[in-house]
């Protein structure tokens, strides 16, 4: 009998121990999550990793997570159009817009590219908040530190010490890194490159690339051969010698230009996960930084005396 | 005398002409010294042009500089990381950063869907024509923390286009051009019961995977045969009372469970509705339920089961009854490399009891499967199979072939292009459709399974 009594014991003591459950619409604040939970956190994230975070697919077996969440965890801006599909779907109040469980994580962050006076389709598919790639920034993983450890720790206070000291880890480590990818970088300092989305300007405050153009015209729309025509001969006379394409947008097209442009083109992964090497935000930048230095040596570029 | 006078003319010849002479004199001087005034300007001028010039190349230079130098240096990276190390120990919380002024208006949109078509079948006055189908008006708005509200209003013009055609007598031909309430409901999100939401006003019926859709959102130019047999031309709509519950993931192994069940008027769509088509008395309700099963077989593959039911009393007649039974399956297969390689498989079925007297039941079956690929980030290919009986007379069928392809110029501007052969208990015809579709203003997200 005793026996018994201590078993439904320990599994009260285990139902009790519930970890805080947070769902994150991209692999990089889920990544973030996890280094400051630790083993204290369940971090789910509606993307995967390669896909465009615009067009990720919102199926119902996300809302199962999202259902239990404690935190909904995303970027705060018109990143991900089908998160409020996901959130009506849930079903879970303690996430709403306006709760505690809301984690906005462009908080705080000084947004590039804010458009000024008329916005309009015209323009493309126009973020109308200013562009919404702030992730790609080891000091701006700083920030979004600050507010989801914040949120944690009112949404799970008796381990509020250990978030604590693990985000401060996290922005330590996040610190080293700025330093390090500037060091590593340097012989390549102002590596002049064309991207295909819009997609790598917080990335060009943290690693000094030069992003010549981009292969979109108007942002998210498929480009027409005369424009892109205008960017091989801006690479030419540029002398850009590496395109980069994200892993979900058409390598074939940018290889193409790169081709017609005599430059390399290099897949790259603008998110954790990406490819199976990012496995963390820190994994993400380095491989980014190598393959990026890789690219410039194969395509003839010199590096600078240090 | 004249010694006088003649003195006189020569001092006055003399003194003009001495005169004159400085005048010639006096002009070139003054032209070249506004010449050299000239010149010494032009110098200026080209000088600070050139300053001019140089400080232009020189901020160039520096907005270059600034461009391809990383901003912050190792100090500065030490000084945002000590701030930030502050941050996590203060107790204040971080305000949130207002990106827009607040707005109270509801998201508008407007979508207008133009259709063509090239058919054999020049009997029916739907074919070999172009119009602009419909123009419709999207509105929606949170009406408050717990409620939403949604108002579709479609300004259509329609050409009646019976899916059993036969022959001119089945069709008039004239334009029936009006504004519709498609849906007008608040969808009540928080009222206090987990998982739980509710629909109240007018709406799409839970009924299968494609009754849902607003047509402008269907993978396809026209609707499903079986569909357009048992429901409605473009979809069955009524007016009552949606509830919709997630049964508790924990209770079903982590399981995706939606169950849905509506207590609606009957009426349907009016005269389009060739089941529901009751008056909208409180007398004779009509009751729709759906259940589906949402699962992730692996992490790219995706499967939902659902299966309706849907029972009410036809024609004003409360002695004759009318009962649905529905059943779908959507397999999505996601390309996990990201780079839009998806596929969409879908199939629906519906078998109706149909009283169409108080002595004649029909017993009509029909079915569709759709299958799509996602070439890359603009276009579609796929194909519909469609086969069914006519739901209020059970001896006559159709079938087709609709294979189609999409090409989204933007992601609110798409077109269409679907060739279908029809063929069964009607005139048999080829069709080449044409569809252009356009949306602008703030649309909601596409269902998840459109893979837009």
């Amino acid at each position: 009998m005793k026996t018994f009594f201590n078993l439904i014991f320990f599994l009260l003591s285990l139902s009790t121990h519930a970890n805080l459950n947070i769902v994150t619409t991209a692999t990089d604040y889920a990544d973030i999550a996890r280094q400051i939970g630790g083993d204290k956190v369940d971090v789910h994230s509606v993307m995967k990793g390669p896909e465009n975070v615009h067009n990720v697919m919102a199926k119902p077996t996300e809302m199962v997570f999202l259902n239990k969440a404690d935190l909904f965890v995303h970027s705060g801006l018109d990143t991900e159009p089908w998160r409020d599909n996901l959130l009506r779907g849930a079903r879970n109040p303690r996430v709403n817009f306006g709760t505690p469980g809301w984690v906005d994580m462009s908080n705080g962050i000084e947004l590039k590219e804010v458009p000024t006076g008329r916005v309009g389709r015209d323009q493309g598919d126009i973020h109308s908040y200013g562009n919404p790639h702030y992730t790609l920034n080891p000091q701006i993983a700083q920030r979004m530190a600050v507010t989801l450890v914040k949120a944690m720790m009112n949404a799970d206070p008796a381990n509020a010490d250990l978030y604590k000291e693990n985000a401060k880890k996290f922005v330590l480590s996040m610190a080293d890194l700025s330093k390090e990818l500037k060091e590593k970088f340097k012989p390549y300092a102002g590596l002049k490159v064309v991207t295909f989305h819009k997609a790598w300007e917080y990335f060009a405050d943290a690693v000094p690339i030069d992003v010549a153009g981009t292969i979109e015209e108007k942002v998210g729309i498929t480009p027409n051969a005369a424009y892109v025509k205008q960017v091989i001969d801006m690479m030419k006379q540029q002398g850009v010698k590496v395109v980069i394409c994200e892993t979900y947008d058409d390598d074939k097209l940018a290889q193409y230009v790169a081709d017609q442009a005599g430059a390399k083109m290099i897949t790259l992964p603008d998110h954790v996960l990406g490819v199976p090497e990012a496995k963390t935000y820190q994994d993400l930048f380095r491989y980014d930084v190598d393959k990026l230095i890789e690219t410039a040596k194969a395509a003839g570029v010199q590096p600078k005396d240090q | 005398m004249r010694k006088i006078i003649g003195l006189l003319a020569i001092s006055f010849t003399f003194w003009s002409a001495s005169n004159a002479l400085a005048q010639t004199t006096n002009p070139d001087k003054r032209l070249d010294e506004l010449e050299k005034r000239m010149t010494e300007s032009e110098a200026r001028h080209q000088a600070e042009l050139k300053a001019r010039d140089e400080r232009i190349s020189k901020l160039e230079d520096e907005i270059r500089q600034k461009a391809i130098t990383p901003k912050p240096t190792k100090e500065d990276i030490d000084k945002v990381t000590g701030d930030i190390l502050k941050d996590i120990d203060s107790r204040t919380t971080i305000a949130p950063t207002l990106r827009v002024p607040a707005s109270f208006n509801p998201d508008f949109a407007v979508v207008g869907d133009y259709h063509a078509s090239l058919s054999t079948n020049n009997q029916n006055p739907a074919r070999n024509r172009f119009d602009i189908g419909s123009v419709e008006l999207d509105l929606r708005a949170a009406v408050d923390p717990r409620a939403d509200g949604v108002v579709i209003l479609p300004i259509s013009r329609d050409v009646s286009d019976p899916l059993f055609f036969r022959g001119k007598a089945d069709a008039d031909g004239n334009i029936d051009t009006n504004i519709d309430v498609e849906e007008a409901y608040i969808f009540l999100h928080d009222f206090g019961v987990p998982n739980l939401t509710a629909k109240l006003g007018r709406f799409h019926l839970r009924f299968g995977r494609q009754n849902i859709l607003h047509s402008h959102d269907w993978p396809t130019v026209d609707n499903s045969f079986v569909n357009q047999s048992f429901l409605g031309s473009e979809s069955l709509n009524d007016s009552g009372l949606s509830l919709s519950y997630i049964i508790p993931p924990n209770l079903v192994a982590g399981q995706y469970i939606e169950a849905i069940v509506e207590v609606i008027s009957g009426e349907g769509n009016n005269e389009d509705g060739p089941v529901l088509n009751n008056s909208a008395f409180v007398d004779s309700p009509a009751l729709n339920a759906h259940l589906l099963w949402n699962h992730d077989i692996t992490r790219d593959w995706n499967l939902e089961i659902g299966g309706s039911f849907l029972t009410g009393k036809r024609n004003d007649d409360n002695r004759q009854n009318a009962n649905l039974y529905g059943a779908d399956v959507t397999l999505i297969h996601t390309d996990p490399s990201g780079r839009f390689n998806n596929q969409l498989f879908q199939a629906e079925a519906i078998y109706g009891d149909i009283d169409t007297s108080r002595t004649d039941t029909q017993h009509g079956f029909g079915a569709y499967l759709l299958a799509q690929q996602q070439l890359n980030h603009d276009l579609y290919f796929g194909c519909r199979l469609d086969w069914t009986k006519n739901a209020l007379d059970d001896r006559q069928e159709v079938w087709g072939v609709s294979p189609y392809i999409s090409w989204y110029w933007s992601e609110f501007l798409r077109f269409r292009l679907e060739y279908q052969h029809k063929g069964g208990d009607v005139k048999e015809e080829d069709t080449l459709f044409f569809q252009c579709t356009f949306i602008y203003g703030a649309h909601p997200p596409h269902p998840y399974w459109a893979l837009r």
